[in-house]
């Protein structure tokens, strides 16, 4: 920690979170999009 | 006309759900309730630090520190269990606090007098990788993050009190071997041995301050080491950092974790 910016490791803590949070989201996304796609289509036709 | 119309209320809630951050949808209280034993404070993936509120010091349901159903806290220590049945960790207690010095948490006293303050979970928030809370007796608000290896406090006093902290520790495991001393006006560095789920548990850390303090006092036990100190940095500002890094080796370890 160089600095005492705060904000700044706070920012950093966050981001830290939200990367390994994606690597879930990454595995599912392939599926959920084509469920979205079904469900958009059934919606407006 | 109306299935237009759906289909475009669809797009757009679909895209306010897609740019909403995952930690959004992350609730570091769920756990600290029950027979849950976690912890609501701040961590990263895999990092060494837990820096969270301590409000239960011991029991079965204070295995991590912290309970819902608790009204006081006694301090934030920088490590943490998260779901375990047997307690341990809490080592290095900082509390900051207003007012006449006070060395005990409050405890035995039900929080009459001591260092411990009341708080309400309506001014007490937390997301991933940061937790901030308002100790209502002392109307100190304290803000924590860390990194890998380091523990960030902020916190705000009221205008014109004196800035106090102290750093505890006798904090609820049996103290077995302890240091503290200054390398400099704002840096200290120390040890803590303690005993609880692990029989000898070494912790060493360094601490820095964001201001050199105007006045400081030592506690010491029996064996003539220092266990407590309390530190004074005058009004002159209503804020105070505190970075603090950690080792379970050594004081090197520490000093470069805090790097």
């Amino acid at each position: 920690m160089p600095d005492w910016n705060f904000e700044r490791y706070k920012s950093e803590a966050n981001d830290l979170w939200e990367n390994e949070l994606k690597k879930l989201k990454s595995q599912r996304n392939l599926k959920n999009k084509k469920r979205f796609s079904i469900l958009l289509f059934i919606i407006h036709f | 006309m109306f299935r237009s119309f759906l289909f475009l209320v669809f797009i757009c809630a679909s895209s306010v759900g897609f740019n909403q951050e995952l930690t959004d949808y992350v609730n570091p209280f769920i756990g600290t309730g029950g027979h849950g034993h976690t912890y609501p404070g701040a961590s990263v993936p895999f990092g060494m630090i837990q820096l969270s509120p301590d409000t239960r010091l011991d029991g079965w349901d204070g295995c991590g520190g912290y309970h819902y159903s608790d009204s006081v806290i006694y301090g934030f220590s920088h490590t943490h269990l998260s779901g375990t049945g047997v307690s341990d960790y809490g080592d290095l207690l900082i509390m900051p606090f207003t007012g006449e010095d006070q060395w005990e948490n409050g405890s035995a006293e039900k929080n009459q007098t001591g260092y411990g303050s009341e708080f309400s979970h309506f001014i007490e928030s937390a997301y991933p990788g940061y937790y901030s809370v308002h100790l209502s007796k002392h109307n100190i608000g304290a803000e924590l993050t860390s990194t890998n290896r380091c523990g960030f406090h902020k916190y705000a006093y009221p205008q014109g009190k004196n800035r106090k902290l102290i750093i505890d520790l006798e904090h609820r495991d049996k103290l077995l071997d302890s240091d503290l001393m200054f390398l400099n006006d704002s840096t200290l560095v120390g040890k803590r041995v303690s005993e609880a789920w692990a029989t000898n548990q070494h912790f060493y850390f360094t601490i820095k301050l964001s201001e050199a303090p105007v006045s400081r006092s030592f506690k010491k036990n029996k064996q003539g080491k220092a266990t407590k100190l309390i530190l004074d940095f005058g009004n002159t500002s209503p804020f105070l950092f505190i970075k603090v890094g950690i080792s379970f080796v050594d004081i090197n370890g520490a000093k470069k974790s805090g790097h």
